[in-house]
């Protein structure tokens, strides 16, 4: 490896990238690359799986890397922890690791700009120098000679890599390396001398101090790293990307030159890390300092003053408006469901387009609006009258962005409000008339077409509201019974779905519970290396079960009988003084055990008498509102979605539906184990209650309720089973899936069938869609502003977009290049690939060619790996696939998508700020 | 620093850079020069000579290639200092969507005034520009002269203490002018300081108690308006019927003849002469000039200008 590529490997490592990941051992067994790979349903994107809910909630999550808390025994405490912290590329786990890598991937940003910042201001307020060497200093000659030889080292290494030149080692360094090395050195010097040189000229009492503070960091990060033990030599190299068979260590235990290499390369990450804190606690203070001396009066003055030149210089918001009516009024042409019995289809497609216009129209308004303004407000001077008056550089940055989003927030409440009518009009219009025919159908005796129309009904109506989705854990059984993580592969590429064979003992069993094993895990209990973490997916008994019903009562004495249980454990082995107050406390939850059974048993009578009552009642009326009391002291069944697909092997006979079998599992039953792959065939939970009622339980009647229903294709199938199988299951459940019908296959993804366990407003539901619209301009607001305060108006748009394309659309390409799992080598590499027509499985033949193409890459691609933590993830804040499903945007999921617009609106308005503040605008 | 004195520069010194930071031009240099409270100062110069740079350093727009800037004690990148100052660019660089009164209720909020007191001001300053008619206009349909005096409304929206006016009768016909000079009058009056740079020598000599010259960035000369137009070599004797064979001697003449003798004193030039004479001299001498180099200066070529060249041959000073 060349020092120059090292550079860029540390620089993106930095940043947060995994270097060769497949070398890491403690990279490969990742939970989550593991996830990813095993069951491909975590990432459904057809159909509702597709908005699953669960998923775009990570998706909302922080810019930051997965921790894997893999670390060496030898390590003290202490050093385990400047490891961790030192290290961008694993997040700490505790609660606050997020917050620290985000400000890590600040802090470095901030290195990045204040060091790129000095260099400029040195390189331009340096005076004639005395000695030259062709006219450059020699220093600068140096630096010039050692990116050419750093980049020939590249290529060299490239080139041995590929068996096309000899490897020449010295002290079992290779040659190119530590010439590599060499040429980083004289960078250094450069930096260094250029550095003290400017800000010793300029007299910046607080820039000498953090780069003093920088050099103090680097003091420490060389002392952290000299004391590691040798014996966490091999998980060091390993965390680095040294390959798994690199010798740092002599048999006796000495480093080898491989070894001091890693020393020094962690020394190097760590210091990145630690002066970028350095110049972070820098701007922080500044930050802080103009922040308390913002007014409020003031970036209400740049707000108004931006919404006012929005609507009245550049009219942008009114053509934008305009053209959402223009389009509105023909996309009644367009939008048609597929067929007639996918009415579903239809609110899909007006809502998922209404939105998508929506989006479109404020992003471009937004990516064209922002750039402009304040780069012809610089060069038509009008700014002059604004600086020299007593506004901050921070208050014209965050009114105008202020203003910006009134502007954004008019429209989006305008354009929100006239896509509510309009739906209002096309789908409500629709329902209403399906009504209308549903009606007619019942008087004209056609029972099969109003059954029909009414499925229909029920398909919109469901899209029409905002089911909050209680995913499980997925895994399969096969034909034979045996378990599996994965279904049958039916051979469709595109096909994210499972399969399981029809009149088979196979099943596709979910579990629900607030603490399950990873499917991996649940299978293989006995498999050997490191275990995945534990998944929390619980059945949210508490709002299925409601207040004051029989069940919930029953429920409340299973949880005074875990109490109780928990404490009879607790009994064991406690000191006498204990024992005492643990009997006190048993007998007090008997005791509420027993008025909660008493209260239990009145009103299971209460609830028979009125069912009693309802039966003799010869008045319906009068019978329909017993039963109607009567059923509000039960908690209604729990509703179940599913959305399958059916994949043929025979034409069936017409007609006739695919048929399955549904199965839900009380955790107290021994029928559906927790690891069915294990010989011990037992509950998920024991029943604390088990020896009072022995095997005839009142207050769960039924442990196993099963059905069979047929599939319908392209439809919500909708299933429920009793609230009492609810009761004392803490959150667990199991809920089976089998295909019933010969021949056929039933394909099945995690998110394809949930508990629904609220049904919310439509309205509210479309306006938090709307908010991810509004996040998502807040974002690109910032950045259209950042880019205006040093670029000229073209390039400034240019950039907006660019922006908004790399996050909205190139993002997965992004993380792929941040996490080495870019197929097929980097642009230049792919290129020839393309132009040779070669695929990106095989190893292309070592030509000059290919070897200068993958030298490009070993320099290009790290910088292009930084893009991930600075491009934001646009298409993450985008919720309209959720509101178009008809699935609930949960308060969380907003909440994490704010936080993830602000981690990115707040340090580039903070960019911008600094640059507007050192930038002469009359220049 | 003297509490008296509202501007201070020492050693200030511009150089613009190209793209690569290779100097460019020398637009100031080494400018030391203080301005004290409740004067008017002139700052002149030909196009290109600075003016404009010096102002746009001590507000901060640019900033020093060498050198300090102080107003009122503090940087000039200090942005409190904003709150004592009024400025009037050299184009009206206002917003054209705008209309007066929403201009002057924008910049208002940018200070720390009561919005009654905000809104009495507007009201007050639009009528003292003489724009009650056009306030609801957009300034887009002013033409140059109002758009000058709604620049002007702009600066002194926060009553400042000190007002920098960057070429303030650019482009206004004599009456706009007029107009113009009369209000820095009674801003001078109401003790304000001013900071005004121009080329329209007889508006600055009207005007300015004090000026400097500015000749390609280098201060050429600073000092009293009336003293830098006195000629100092040279003494000048007005008298009245005195009769033509009398020139020889002049005084005994005048006291043998009983005539009245109404002044002995220095013959002054106007601005303008000044101005192109040490502007010429700058350009034949580069670098020779220096400020108080008032012996050196040369006599006014007889004839050029008759009304003021001086009618009395040299007589060393008269007291």
């Amino acid at each position: 490896m060349s020092a120059l590529s090292l550079f860029l490997l540390l620089a993106w490592a930095q940043a947060g990238g995994e270097p060769a990941a497949a070398a890491d051992p403690a990279a490969s067994p990742s939970p989550s690359q593991g996830a990813s790979a095993e069951s491909p349903d975590t990432s459904a994107p057809a159909a509702e799986a597709g908005a699953n809910p669960v998923a775009a909630a990570a998706g909302g999550a922080l810019p930051v890397v997965q921790p894997t808390a893999l670390l060496a025994e030898e390590l003290a405490n202490w050093q385990k922890w400047a490891l961790l912290i030192g290290d961008p590329i694993r997040t700490v786990p505790v609660w606050w690791g997020p917050i620290l890598s985000w400000v890590k991937i600040v802090s470095l940003a901030g290195l990045l700009g204040w060091v790129g910042a000095w260099v400029m201001a040195s390189l331009r307020g340096r005076r004639r120098a005395r000695v030259t060497i062709g006219g450059a200093r020699p220093l600068d000659a140096a630096l010039l000679l050692a990116i050419l030889i750093g980049i020939g080292c590249v290529f060299v290494r490239q080139a041995q890599q590929s068996e096309q030149l000899p490897q020449v080692d010295v002290a079992g360094v290779a040659l190119a390396s530590l010439v590599g090395m060499l040429c980083l050195g004289v960078g250094a010097a450069w930096l260094e001398t250029v550095l003290w040189s400017g800000i010793l000229r300029e007299r910046r009492i607080g820039d000498v101090l953090v780069l003093v503070g920088m050099h103090l960091a680097l003091l420490v990060a060389v002392g952290i790293a000299l004391s590691m033990p040798s014996g966490a030599m091999p998980y060091l190299g390993a965390r680095l990307g040294f390959p798994p068979d690199a010798t740092l260590l002599t048999p006796e235990g000495e480093l080898t030159p491989s070894g001091v290499v890693a020393i020094v390369l962690i020394g190097v990450q760590m210091a990145l890390t630690l002066m970028g804190f350095v110049v972070f606690l820098r701007i922080a203070l500044l930050v802080l300092g103009e922040v308390s001396a913002i007014r409020p009066r003031r970036l209400y003055a740049m707000g108004k003053f931006s919404w006012v030149e929005s609507f009245r210089k550049t009219r942008i918001p009114w053509a934008v408006l305009a053209i959402f009516l223009l389009i509105l009024a023909f996309t009644h042409w367009f939008l048609q469901p597929p067929d007639s019995q996918r009415q579903a289809e239809l609110s899909r497609l007006y809502v998922g387009t209404l939105m998508l216009l929506s989006s479109v129209l404020l992003t471009v308004m937004v990516a064209v609006l922002t750039p402009i303004t304040l780069p012809n407000d610089i060069r038509f001077q009008t700014i002059f009258t604004v600086v020299t008056k007593p506004v901050r550089r921070l208050e014209i940055i965050w009114g105008r962005m202020l203003g910006f989003m009134g502007v954004v927030t008019a429209l989006v409440l305008a354009l929100g409000g006239i896509s509510l009518l309009y739906l209002e009009r096309n789908i409500g219009g629709r329902i209403e008339q399906l009504r209308q025919e549903i009606a007619e159908a019942r008087e004209a005796g056609l029972d099969n077409q109003a059954g029909l129309l009414e499925a229909q009904l029920d398909q919109l109506q469901t899209r029409r509201s905002a089911r909050l989705p209680v995913g499980g854990s997925l895994t399969f059984v096969d034909s034979l019974g045996e378990p599996r993580i994965k279904g049958i592969d039916v051979g469709q590429e595109l096909e994210i779905r499972s399969f399981v064979e029809g009149a088979t003992q196979a099943e596709a069993s979910w579990l629900f519970g607030p603490m399950i094993p990873h499917p991996v895990d649940r299978l293989f209990p006995n498999r050997p290396g490191e275990r995945y973490p534990m998944l929390s997916m619980p059945v949210p008994v508490g709002l299925l079960l409601h207040e004051g019903t029989i069940e919930d009562l029953a429920n409340d004495i299973y949880t005074v009988a875990y109490e109780r249980a928990e404490l009879e454990a607790r009994k064991q082995g406690a000191e006498p003084s204990e024992l005492s107050r643990l009997n006190a406390e048993v007998s007090r939850l008997e005791e509420q055990e027993q008025g909660l059974l008493r209260e239990y048993e009145a009103l299971v009578a209460r609830y028979s008498d009125l069912v009693q009552q309802a039966e003799a009642a010869g008045d319906a009326p009068e019978a329909a509102r017993l039963r109607e009391q009567a059923e509000a002291l039960r908690s209604p069944d729990v509703p179940v979605q599913m959305t399958f697909t059916v994949y043929r092997t025979t034409k069936g006979r017409p007609g006739e539906p695919v048929y399955a079998s549904i199965r839900v599992v009380h955790p107290f039953s021994a029928e559906a184990p927790m690891y069915p792959g294990s010989r011990e065939n037992s509950p998920l939970l024991i029943d604390p209650l088990a020896r009072r009622f022995g095997g005839n339980n009142p207050l769960i009647p039924e442990l196993v309720h099963s059905d069979t229903f047929d599939v319908k294709e392209y439809y919500t199938n909708k299933w429920a089973f009793p609230a009492s199988m609810l009761v004392g299951s803490q959150g667990y459940l199991t809920i089976q899936v089998q295909c019933l019908s010969p021949t056929q296959y039933l394909g099945m993804a995690e998110g394809d069938l949930f508990l629904v366990a609220s049904q919310g407003s439509f309205l509210a539901n479309y306006m938090k869609g709307l908010a991810g619209i509004w996040l998502q301009a807040m974002v690109l607001t910032a950045i259209g502003v950042w880019a205006g305060t040093f670029l000229s108006w073209p390039v400034a748009l240019l950039i907006t977009v660019f922006f908004f394309a790399a996050g909205e659309i190139f993002f997965p390409i992004l993380n792929q290049l941040a996490t080495g799992q870019m197929i097929g080598g980097g642009p230049f590499e792919s290129m020839i690939r393309m132009v040779s027509h070669s695929n990106q499985m095989t190893e292309l033949d070592a030509t000059l060619g290919v070897i200068l193409a993958k030298s490009l890459d070993a320099i290009v691609v790290p910088i292009m790996s930084l893009l991930i933590f600075v491009v934001p993830n646009f298409s993450a804040m985008d919720l309209s696939n959720l509101v178009a499903d008809g699935f609930a945007i949960q308060w969380a999921t907003l909440g994490a998508n704010i936080l993830l617009a602000l981690s990115y609106a707040v340090p580039f308005s903070i960019a911008a700020y600094f640059i507007l503040k050192n930038r002469e605008v009359a220049a | 620093m003297n509490s008296d004195v509202i501007i201070e520069t020492r050693n200030l010194t511009k150089v613009y850079r190209d793209f690569w930071g290779r100097p460019k031009v020398l637009a100031l240099k080494a400018l030391d020069l203080k301005v004290h409270r409740g004067e008017i100062f002139g700052l002149l110069g030909p196009n290109g000579s600075g003016k404009t740079t010096t102002i746009k350093l001590l507000l901060g727009l640019l900033f020093p290639t060498e050198g300090e800037a102080f107003l009122f004690g503090e940087p000039a990148t200090n942005v409190a200092k904003n709150e004592r100052i009024g400025y009037l660019p050299e184009e009206s660089y206002l917003y054209k969507f705008l209309n007066a009164e929403e201009t002057l209720h924008f910049y208002g909020r940018l200070f720390k005034i009561d919005p009654a007191e905000r809104k009495k001001r507007v009201d007050q300053l639009i009528d003292m520009v003489g724009l009650s008619a056009a306030k609801h206009r957009q300034v887009r349909e002013y033409s140059k002269g109002m758009q000058r005096r709604i620049g002007l409304a702009q600066a002194l929206i926060n009553d400042p203490e000190m007002i920098l006016l960057d070429e303030p009768t650019s482009g206004l016909d004599p009456i706009g002018t007029s107009e113009i000079k009369d209000r820095i009058r009674e801003l001078r009056e109401r003790g304000k300081t001013i900071v005004l740079s121009g080329h329209l020598l007889a508006d600055m000599q009207d005007i300015c108690d004090r000026i400097a010259i500015l000749h390609r960035g280098e201060l050429k000369e600073l000092g009293q308006v009336r003293d830098l137009l006195t000629v100092q070599d040279v003494t000048q004797i007005k008298t009245k019927d005195l009769p033509p064979a009398a020139l020889t001697e002049i005084e005994e003449v005048v006291r043998r003849h009983g005539a009245e003798l109404l002044g002995v004193d220095h013959p002054t030039t106007t601005l303008e002469e000044l101005f192109l004479r040490i502007v010429r001299d700058s350009e034949l001498h580069p670098g020779r000039r220096r400020v108080g180099d008032r012996p050196g200066m040369p006599a006014p070529p007889a004839g050029e200008d008759g009304s003021s060249a001086p009618t009395a041959p040299a007589a060393g000073r008269a007291s």
